[in-house]
């Protein structure tokens, strides 16, 4: 029941795609909840898409199929969706519409809020300069996570982005400080939303996990909501009850596809590659709710994880959420057709903020420069062995060849590590020193002599000859 | 903007929640109870087959013990937890169940009279004096307008009187 | 700040109300009750949500709000206010940060909701010192007074447009509030601060040509692709490529007295960074904080889309009102891309034909109309001023013949294209040099030459041929190798590194180099060149490329580091020391 006092709308003047036409309203806002309730009993959702004078055009969320206009009846909430929020969500699983998928009773909260939100007032946001460690050696030591940022993962079908994400949702944690998970999975396959459960049972467990799954079956338009509810979740979480949140959301291409049938159903003009002209904003109004806030504990971090069509880095999903998110780690199909999990195309990916979160009194004063280091050796080492591949690896001088081994033991020993493996950063800096090590020491020029000396890095003579492959 | 609905016509539990819901509290509480002891039963179960599990692994030498092992008791654990959640569901559609007992009570009282003129009131408030009310078969009152139509059955007036209860049905199951 | 109650409105007799009739996103429909004319403010819903008037089709009209329109119903009353979207100009703008359409977002909570109570504007008492004399006669634009405590920035109080004649009441020096009556001349009361709607440019006497640079302190720029005062820029370049903090670093470092630096649709973070960093820098020119010459108009991305259209024309407001005082100003608008999405998204919504990629025919129109608007100008006072514009363009998908970025481009006079391959290579600030150019560089080569720098044109044309040439050998070097190459062509390869890394990389994070004086550039790019020189003749003499290649420039190469800002002599000794070196290497 609500602010309009009970009454139910029965006159439908038109079912028509996925929209339904109720005439006779009154005071029915736009963007308005809608509650409705067919013949046979069933019940749908809806939201409003045109207020017009006695007509309300309501978009509704499970399609109109096997919708008859006689015996429908429309219940107008009053306002735009709103969710209960609080701690009550902690350790459920829902479906994209935070209806329980685990056997349990309805989420209450003593409190509701809009899941469209509220943009964060920029003079009131706090710059971002604390680390959350993902335990994922490539991704902490090379591209900081830091609360408050958003940071993608650009992959492509066929590769293991969807066990990065739920690893990194099972592992995450900010020094020991209050920290929680919200996962909004749109468009999974029943697999996929099975593994992740599994994946993520451990930390659900534990009451620190909510698990939002809106499956492939499951409507289209359901998918807009998902991470709308989990990011109202999270910033209730966050700034309210002060904890350390991580948002993930995947996949961010089938919730822009989602965006793409509703608009082309509303007959919308479409830009680019028929995407709505507004996806930049739409993304945006999502990704933007991360950060921190003056004077209040907590924070939201973002990691949407998106696909790229055909690896087209240029195509508008990623084109824009590159735009508007603070860097990407870009998974690639050669570092995982090299057997290397997680397979990060450590020279694409950037994390912007990382400066701000990563280095002396954030994580370890060697951080930075060894992040850098062994960046720059990356691409050496990826030089050289475009060159070998021209001229022959015995055409290298004795230099080069260390390169090679270099990026063997950087794949292998650095960034390669088991999906259930949480690794430190200790370690994971310690395993970079160990592939920096493998070069002469003229060639660690980022990295000051007397960390060289502690680590007992060696000129070229004494490295004896690169191992020839 | 729609006028508000005046509450206190159409909140017919208000004076009996408390009562209801410290009803519903002690049985959910030996549900609670009972609950949390058969999960406690069920992951000690499987930790101990876990252990055993590994044991036997050590003992071979394999290496695949460990995973057995945890995926046992990621089973336990999800069993057990679903099991916590179904009592809280319970209780609460027992919540439910008896607040429209409750609710379809009222029929049999001396009141009942008068709060129906005072639902049929609201009804033509909402939709005009020309509205066509009837009773429903479980008490209250049905109205309907050309395109309009309000649900004041006590039915109703019982489901959204809980769902106006929001935060406080967690009591049932937070100690 | 948008709109003051008790400001004056055009049709004065009543108060008419409208009602209404239909709400889709951003657009509402009300009836027409008289007293509204295009591009009227109204006040929507019972939260008085501010929108504008776009179209009046017989009783119908039609109005663009610029916040969230979620609950809002057809029934409600929208109260047209009889005047246009106007912003109010005063000095308390400076050090300020405000939404798009000009409302403070310092008082404003942690969220921005849509809701009415966020204009009250802050009403500080300023410290006025009056210039003319009762009885005296001033014209339109003349200044009237000064405000003492505007702090690094001289903030003039001028007579309006459209007035004029004997000065019948001035205040005496001293403190007055800001909404006060500081003069009254010829029956019109003068206040410190003054309403302007947003969409009509303030007028001037007369467009000047400019020969006089804005120096930006960034060396590519400033060397290569110099912009004149009152001149336009385009910065276009993909996402990663380093445009908002070079934006930031000429937001920062460039000569001009008043920055209004416009975000729009961009991050909220960065945002975030921008203001921190600016309140905690000290301008270098004046001692003073360098948030004391910004207006920040912050507008990020997920704030409403609407009001980010009209962003871009509060801040040329903003811009205008300080040039007609006689001061220099720069607009950064960051991103215009983001601005031209609005437009679309407006066009699509009141069902506009769509012309490229669902943009509206006149986009191209609305883009160079925006760029029109900057100038050098000699005010209605009398006053020299400028208005330059730097706007950056986010091709998407670093598509450059899309239409907002080729539009653009025909409409500016210098274009600063950011390279992605040089980003990825660390090259910052990635400004490509193949890709980019000014239109400026005649008329400011005619300014050096009859004042400070007569070499400046031949420095100029000298740095743009070594990395021509280095670039045509790039290509032949990732093919042949460079051992390959004839000794002088090796050396043409070498001088490109050192223009390069020597004089066009620039470190952002680095105290003496984040910003260069326009001695040190010309200082720097005159070592390099030296340098170049020097090694050409040693190989012409018989010195081996190869020990040539293999002399260490690290001195050189950190010169931009090692130096002040300022300090040309301190890179001449470098430079000496590198050619002594030089010196050293026998055939």
């Amino acid at each position: 029941m609500s602010v309009s006092g009970g009454i139910e709308y029965t006159a439908v003047r038109e079912l028509r795609g996925p929209l339904a036409i109720v005439e006779g309203v009154s005071g029915i806002g736009w963007d308005e909840y809608v509650r409705i309730a067919l013949a046979s009993g069933e019940r749908r959702h809806g939201v409003v898409l045109d207020a017009d004078r006695d007509l309300a055009v309501v978009q509704v969320l499970e399609g109109t199929a096997g919708m008859d206009p006689a015996g429908v009846r429309a219940a107008f909430s009053g306002s735009p969706l709103r969710v209960p929020v609080g701690t009550d969500w902690l350790g459920r699983v829902c479906n994209g519409r935070g209806e329980p998928l685990d056997g349990g009773p309805p989420v209450f909260g003593a409190h509701d809020a809009e899941v469209g939100g509220a943009p964060i007032n920029p003079v009131r946001r706090e710059p971002p300069s604390e680390p959350v460690l993902t335990g994922v050696g490539a991704v902490d030591a090379l591209t900081t996570l830091v609360r408050g940022q958003k940071l993608p993962v650009f992959s492509v079908a066929g590769l293991p982005h969807l066990e990065l994400a739920a690893q990194i949702a099972a592992q995450a944690t900010a020094a020991g400080e209050a920290f929680s998970v919200v996962f909004a999975g749109m468009g999974l396959t029943h697999a996929d939303a099975s593994f992740v459960r599994d994946a993520l049972e451990e930390r659900s467990a534990a009451g620190e996990l909510v698990l939002l799954l809106n499956t492939a079956d499951d409507p289209v338009i359901e998918r807009i909501l998902t991470p709308r509810i989990a990011l109202t979740v999270a910033e209730h979480l966050a700034f309210t009850e002060g904890r350390h949140v991580l948002v993930v959301m995947t996949d961010m291409t089938t919730y822009a596809e989602a965006l793409r049938e509703v608009s082309a159903a509303r007959g919308e003009i479409p830009a680019r590659r028929a995407y709505p002209g507004y996806l930049y904003s739409d993304l945006a109004s999502l990704y933007e709710r991360c950060g921190r806030i003056r004077g209040r504990p907590g924070s939201v971090t973002v990691l949407p994880v998106l696909t790229m069509p055909a690896g087209d880095i240029t195509h508008p999903v990623p084109d824009l959420t590159g735009y508007i998110t603070e860097g990407q780690i870009v998974l690639s199909p050669e570092t995982h057709a090299r057997g290397v999990y997680p397979p990060v195309d450590a020279l694409s990916s950037l994390s912007r903020l990382m400066r701000k979160g990563a280095g002396p009194g954030r994580t370890r004063d060697d951080h930075l420069d060894v992040a850098a280091q062994l960046l720059a050796a990356l691409a050496r080492a990826r030089q050289v062995r475009d060159l070998a591949d021209l001229v022959g690896q015995a055409a290298l001088s004795p230099t080069d060849r260390r390169y090679l081994d270099y990026e063997e033991a950087f794949l292998r020993d650095f960034a390669h590590q088991r999906s259930d493996e949480p690794r430190d950063l200790d370690t994971s800096l310690e395993r970079g020193w160990r592939a920096l090590l493998t070069l002469p020491r003229s060639q660690l020029s980022m990295l000051p002599a007397r960390l060289l000396d502690a680590h007992g890095a060696q000129d070229l003579d004494d490295l004896g000859e690169g191992t020839p492959r | 903007m729609t006028t508000p609905a005046p509450e206190q016509t159409t909140d017919v539990l208000s004076p009996v929640r408390a009562e209801l819901l410290r009803a519903a509290h002690t049985d959910a509480e030996s549900l609670r109870a009972r609950t949390e002891r058969e999960a406690a039963a069920l992951l000690d179960q499987a930790r101990a087959e876990a252990r055993a599990i590994l044991d036997e692994a050590r003992r071979q030498g394999e290496a695949d013990g460990a995973d057995a092992a945890r995926d046992l008791l990621v089973r336990a654990r999800r069993e057990a937890r679903s099991r916590t959640l179904d009592a809280r569901r319970e209780s609460y559609e027992e919540l439910r169940r008896k607040a429209a007992e409750r609710v379809r009570a009222l029929r049999r009282t001396d009141g009942y009279a008068s709060l129906r003129k005072r639902l049929e009131h609201r009804a033509r408030a909402l939709l005009g004096p020309d509205a066509e009310v009837t009773e429903h078969a479980d008490g209250g009152v049905v109205a309907r307008a050309p395109g309009r139509r309000v649900d004041l059955s006590l039915t109703a007036l019982a489901d959204g009187a809980l769902d106006r209860m929001g935060g406080g049905v967690r009591s049932l199951w937070e100690p | 700040m948008t709109e003051a109650a008790g400001t004056p409105r055009r049709a004065t007799a009543r108060e008419p109300v409208s009602r209404i009739l239909r709400v889709t996103g951003p657009l509402v429909e009300m009836e027409y009750v008289g007293g509204t004319a295009m591009y009227d403010l109204v006040s929507i819903g019972p939260a008085g949500l501010p929108g504008e008037v776009v179209a009046i089709n017989g009783d119908v009209v039609t109005v663009q709000a610029y916040e969230y329109t979620g609950g809002l119903a057809p029934g409600q009353t929208a109260l047209p206010q009889g005047r246009p979207l106007s912003v109010r100009l005063g000095p308390e703008l400076l050090g300020g940060i405000f939404d798009g359409l000009l409302r403070p977002l310092s008082g404003a909570g942690d969220w921005l909701l849509p809701d009415a109570g966020r204009h009250a504007a802050e009403e500080r008492v300023r410290s006025f010192s009056p210039s003319v004399a009762q009885g005296e006669q001033v014209a339109e634009g003349e200044a009237l007074g000064e405000i003492q405590d505007a702090g690094p920035v001289r903030v003039k109080v001028l007579l309006p447009p459209g007035c004029g004649g004997t000065v019948e009441e001035i205040a005496a020096a001293g403190d007055v509030p800001s909404d006060a009556v500081v003069a009254v001349v010829g029956s019109v009361e003068v206040r410190v601060g003054a309403l302007w709607p947003v969409r009509q440019p303030r007028p001037v006497r007369e467009r000047v040509d400019s020969h006089e640079s804005l120096n930006t302190g960034q060396r590519v720029i400033d060397l290569l692709f110099p912009v004149a005062r009152g001149s336009t820029v385009a910065v276009p370049g993909g996402f990663g490529t380093g445009k908002t903090m070079l934006l930031q670093q000429i937001a920062k470092w460039c000569d001009a007295d008043v920055i209004v630096y416009v975000g729009c649709g961009e991050r909220g973070n960065e945002m975030a960074d921008v203001i921190t960093e600016l309140a905690e820098l000290q301008d270098p020119r004046t001692g003073g904080r360098l948030a004391d010459r910004t207006v920040t108009i912050a507008n990020t991305s997920n704030m409403p889309m609407m009001a980010r259209e009209a962003s871009v024309y509060t801040g040329m407001t903003v811009a205008e009102y300080f040039r007609d005082m006689g001061l220099d100003v720069v607009v950064i608008a960051d991103s215009t891309s983001r601005w031209a999405e609005a437009l679309r998204e407006f066009a699509s919504r009141t069902g506009a034909l769509p012309a490229e990629e669902g943009y509206p025919a006149g986009l191209a129109s609305a883009i160079a109309a925006f760029y029109e608007r900057a100038a050098a100008v000699t005010t209605l006072g009398g006053y020299r001023g400028s208005v330059t514009v730097i706007g950056a363009v986010s091709p998407p998908g670093g598509d450059m013949t899309e239409p907002v970025t080729a539009h653009t481009e025909r409409f500016v006079r210098c274009l600063w294209t950011l390279d992605r391959d040089l980003a990825y290579a660390r090259h910052y600030p990635a400004v490509s040099w193949a890709g980019s150019f000014s239109r400026d560089v005649p008329v400011l080569a005619a300014g050096h030459r009859a004042a400070d720098d007569p070499a400046w044109t031949r420095r100029r044309d000298r740095v743009g041929a070594v990395l021509a040439e280095a670039d045509r050998l790039a290509d032949l070097v990732d093919l042949i190798g460079i051992a390959a190459l004839p000794a002088r062509e090796r050396i043409s390869v070498l001088a490109g590194r050192l223009v390069r890394e020597g004089v066009l990389q620039q470190s952002a994070l680095s105290e003496q180099d984040a910003y260069c004086g326009p001695e040190k550039t010309a200082a720097l790019a005159d070592a390099v060149l030296a340098v170049a020189d020097r090694c050409r003749e040693l190989v012409d003499s018989g010195v081996p490329a190869a020990s040539v290649e293999e002399t260490d420039f690290g001195p050189l190469l950190r010169a931009r580091e090692d130096t002040g800002p300022h300090d040309a002599a301190g890179v001449a000794a470098l430079r000496d020391a590198m050619l002594t070196r030089l010196g050293e290497l026998r055939p």
